[in-house]
């Protein structure tokens, strides 16, 4: 036996696997973006013969006047609007059911939540069914109670349009994680405050809004981030509204009405776009950073004295029911009544005309079975992939004293800011450069929705910084080797964190829109892209029946994430 | 300066009503400090947070200098805000926005009528050198340690000079040494100000060092109050003798005569009252009362004969564990010097039973008042 230290080999190659991994997801094909943005001509893929280094594709985006008058201020007025409307919703629902008397605050906090469930286009279809300007239910009621003609009052195809429904959209993610804030509050520094003279207001406004801020000002920049990176509203709604904003623009750019693809030129539009994300990431950090800082009792939920809210109930509980009105209950009612009786006004006299046929035509199809198993598939390899990644690289950070491990930290927190758009079109760009055979499969979607991988490191480092390191020690003087000590004592006691990483990324998995349109192909189809194509096709009755199939199938999902995700958040 | 009557609060649960102050009534005098000892869930803390009006009292009247601040009856309830009062939270509750000097200024900022400038700057820098922490005025306060942040939270509760000053369990947040240093500069302080304090502890060492008079709580209900030295010297009940340190406790039964208490085995310890024959009783013995010795006592009046158990070596003296038979066994602190040893013979001489002995109606060590 040698007697020179020997050097378990499962902890350094395992973990380093993880990082590699993560390179791959996310690094690689940012490499790719930039490499491709300096090559040109810009209908050539980056590797094709004839491609050259050039700044054309850089020169002609930023001298297009679109870009300027339209792209950059439809963005910016998209962003700030969704912004302070969600902002607005998510604080005050969360404190009217973290910290006023209201009832039922377990029955609102379920149906806010429900729409961070249901992928976006089914919600987007929904609200086209209920606020076109045309024959949206909505609409039409107002006419007939106000008697008017023509169109309207309301258009959803409008920037006010679109703003509304992104908001209703953002709200229960913000939502969520104010909760966590105001849950995260010692109530004695109210009381202190009160003790030393202070009224209620007084305290309101000198202890608890600067107290709260930076945990209330983290979720409005990592809103604004989401925001920007929005797609599926923006090409659903925005499109008709003619808002042109960022994200939609690089589809455009690879899916132009007439013409080849121009790879060059949405590459290059990407970089400001992917530079603004990473500014608001760095903005994130450090209000986070400053919200750590004010916690000075960490990681700690605090039962919080209920306030009466007197004569506001009345106005909180018309917010509550208009919300959740407008984004689950009416959503849930004009899919299945249109799926069963088409798109008409509901009324009792059309009762009897209910028919299943549109659900037997939809189910009979071949190409809805492919989407569903797909989307199951794609929703569990990413989820799959994206928390073993994340359970290694939040080993690295939280245990390991590598060189580069901050480095890892923050490839793996950038992927925030990476909107999904630009991944798709990275990930496009490599597979389409580097034929493997993997293009128009599921398993290109699956790398690409991988990259996700933030949220599962910080939840595996938080739960690995609970697990007292000498818990592992105790297994390695026990004799255990590395991998043994991992497989027998962390991921047991890391496993109900590495399974709510796996429920968020598997939900967020269902709800993918954007790669696998970017991606997609007849083989690889997807549930919301089958929708977003039968919706196209203008067949109300189908679509509704899709979506409310798709409906019914995250719904189960609402108990998983109130089980498993909501108390993560309020723990962290 | 305080006067509690007959205060009474409950706390809906899931399990229906929990009554945790069962009907109590204490009084504060002018310049005292009065503490609340008992253990968790005693009722202390919900007393001090309803003195304080951070709770609303089920009924009882709360009277603090002249005005009666707190009697559901009457429909009188002055919020928390309006109270004479300063408050030490357990948390010190620093808020993380503001720097030492301006959490120490708040009171003063929010009094109305406005207090000056001037004023504010004297007063806060006043109260923070009586403190210690004049030189830190600018600290953010996210970078103070445990110390730190209690003598800011004692700083901003005197700071608007309250007739009555809250302290709830102020020193348990900190480590035992810190604590000990802490617990001396409270006491002077306290002392030098003069101020009429109330505090609630679960820690008797704590209570014994700052606290004038003691009202020792349990189950809702004060059991006894007195001066430290009265309730260590007369606990008027198992709970209190038990709990007031490492007591010994021997249950028996009284015997024929009434005057004696029969233990398991041959020992018995002859008292000075007369019990009514065959009561049960609880002998609760200080390690102080209790003397060791090899040879039996041709003269004490009580002698328990027992074996050594265990020695367990403690620097200055021994621990030693005596078995007297049974499952009864005492603990008392011996000098190193006594060469003993494990299995070996002994007796323990009790010298004085002076408030040692109750009856089954002085209740049992958890029950309390029953």
């Amino acid at each position: 036996m040698s007697r020179l230290a020997k050097i378990d080999i499962g902890e350094k190659l395992v973990p380093a696997l993880g990082a590699a991994a993560a390179l791959y997801l996310i690094a690689v094909p940012i490499i790719m973006l930039f490499y491709a943005a300096f090559h040109g001509p810009s209908d050539y893929l980056p590797f094709e013969a004839g491609s050259k280094w050039t700044l054309d594709n850089i020169r002609s985006v930023f001298s297009d006047p679109i870009l300027y008058g339209r792209i950059l201020p439809d963005t910016l007025i998209f962003v700030t609007g969704t912004v302070t409307l969600t902002t607005f919703l998510a604080f005050t629902f969360a404190w009217l059911i973290e910290r006023s008397d209201i009832a039922g605050s377990d029955v609102w906090f379920s149906l806010i939540l429900f729409p961070l469930l249901v992928p976006i286009p089914v919600l987007a279809i929904a609200w086209i069914f209920l606020l076109g300007p045309n024959a949206g239910w909505i609409n039409l009621a107002i006419r007939a109670v106000f008697g008017m003609d023509g169109n309207g009052p309301l258009n959803i195809f409008s920037m006010t349009g679109l703003i509304v429904c992104q908001s209703l959209a953002s709200t229960p993610f913000v939502f969520l994680l104010m909760t966590a804030t105001l849950r995260s509050m010692n109530p004695q520094m109210e009381e202190a405050s009160g003790a030393s003279g202070a009224s209620p207001l007084t305290t309101f406004r000198k202890v608890t809004l600067p107290v709260l801020l930076p945990g209330i000002l983290a979720p409005v920049i990592l809103v604004t981030l989401i925001t920007l990176e929005q797609f599926e509203l923006p090409l659903i709604i925005g499109l008709p509204a003619r808002v042109n904003v960022f994200a939609y623009r690089i589809y455009n750019e690879l899916n132009p009405a007439s013409g080849l693809p121009n790879y060059g030129g949405a590459a290059a539009i990407s970089i400001p776009f992917l530079a603004l994300g990473m500014l608001a990431l760095a903005f994130y950090n450090w209000t986070i950073r400053r919200a750590d800082k004010f916690a000075i009792v960490t990681g700690k939920a605090y039962r919080q004295r209920q306030i009466p809210l007197g004569r506001w109930k009345i106005a909180a509980y018309a917010l509550l029911i208009v919300y959740a009105g407008l984004a689950v209950i009416l959503p849930a009612f004009v899919l299945i009544w249109t799926s069963v009786l088409g798109y008409s006004f509901p009324s009792l006299a059309a009762l009897p005309n209910a028919t299943l046929s549109a659900y037997r035509d939809v189910m009979g199809n071949a190409t809805f079975w492919r989407a569903v198993v797909n989307t199951l598939l794609v929703a569990f390899f990413t989820a799959l992939i994206a928390t073993t990644v994340g359970a290694l690289l939040g080993w690295i950070i939280a245990r390991s004293q590598w060189w580069g491990r901050r480095g890892i930290d923050f490839i793996s927190f950038m992927s925030t800011g990476i909107p999904s758009v630009i991944v798709a079109l990275a990930v496009m760009l490599i597979y389409l450069s580097v034929p493997i055979g993997i293009y128009g499969t599921i398993w290109i979607l699956i790398i690409a929705a991988s990259y996700r991988i933030a949220a599962t490191t910080r939840i595996a480092r938080a739960g690995l910084l609970q697990i007292h390191s000498e818990l592992e020690e105790a297994s390695a003087a026990s004799g255990g080797k590395w991998l043994n000590t991992q497989l027998r004592i962390v991921v047991p006691l890391l496993l109900p964190a590495l399974m709510s990483g796996f429920i968020l990324i598997f939900i967020v998995g269902t709800r993918e829109f954007t790669i696998p349109l970017v991606l997609h192909s007849p083989e690889n189809i997807v549930l919301p892209v089958l929708l977003w194509q039968l919706f196209q096709n203008g067949q109300p009755m189908p679509s509704a029946a899709l979506a409310t199939f798709i409906m019914a199938m995250v719904f189960p999902m609402i108990f998983l994430a109130r089980r498993y995700i909501a108390p993560r958040t309020a723990s962290e | 300066m305080l006067k509690v009557s007959d205060l009474n609060k409950s706390f809906a649960t899931p399990e229906g009503r929990n009554t945790v102050i069962k009907g109590i009534s204490f009084e504060v005098k002018e310049g005292e400090c009065y503490a609340l000892l008992g253990p968790s869930g005693c009722g202390k803390t919900t007393t001090l947070r309803c003195v304080a009006g951070l709770e609303k009292a089920d009924s009882g009247v709360i009277t603090i200098g002249k005005e009666v601040v707190s009697d559901p009856a009457s429909g009188i309830f002055v919020p928390v805000h309006q109270r004479p009062i300063g408050m030490v939270f357990q948390s010190y509750a620093i808020w993380p926005h503001l720097d030492v000097f301006e959490n120490v200024a708040y009171p003063l900022r929010v009094q109305r009528p406005r207090v000056a400038k001037d004023e504010i700057t004297a007063r806060v820098m006043e109260v923070l050198k009586l403190v210690g922490m004049d030189s830190l005025a600018q600290r953010p306060s996210t970078r103070l340690s445990g110390g730190q942040q209690q003598r800011v939270a004692l700083a901003r509760a005197i700071v608007r000079r309250p007739a009555l000053l809250l302290l709830d369990e102020p020193l348990s947040n900190l480590d035992a040494r810190l604590r000990d240093t802490m617990r001396k500069e409270l006491a002077d302080l306290i002392a030098r100000i003069g101020i009429t304090a109330m505090f609630v502890t679960h820690d008797q060492a704590e209570a014994f060092s700052l606290a004038h008079r003691i009202a020792v709580m349990n189950l809702g209900h004060i059991v006894q109050e007195g001066t430290p030295r009265q309730i260590y010297g007369r606990p008027n009940s198992p709970f209190v003798a038990f709990f007031m340190g490492s007591a010994n406790v021997l249950a028996g039964r009284a015997s024929a005569s009434g005057r004696e208490v029969d233990l398991i085995g041959d020992n018995r310890i002859v008292v000075d009252d007369v019990l009514e024959s065959g009561e049960a009783v609880s002998v609760v013995l200080r390690p102080g009362q209790l003397r060791l010795t090899r040879e039996q006592p041709r003269d004490a009046r009580n002698a328990l004969s027992g074996q050594i158990r265990r020695l367990t070596f403690q620097g200055g003296s021994i621990e030693c564990d005596v078995h007297l038979g049974g499952d009864l066994a005492v603990r008392l602190p011996i000098p190193s010097e006594l060469e003993l040893e494990k299995d070996m013979p002994v007796w323990i001489v009790i010298d004085s039973l002076d408030g040692s002995v109750f009856r089954e109606k002085d209740g049992s060590i958890k029950g309390g008042l029953m």
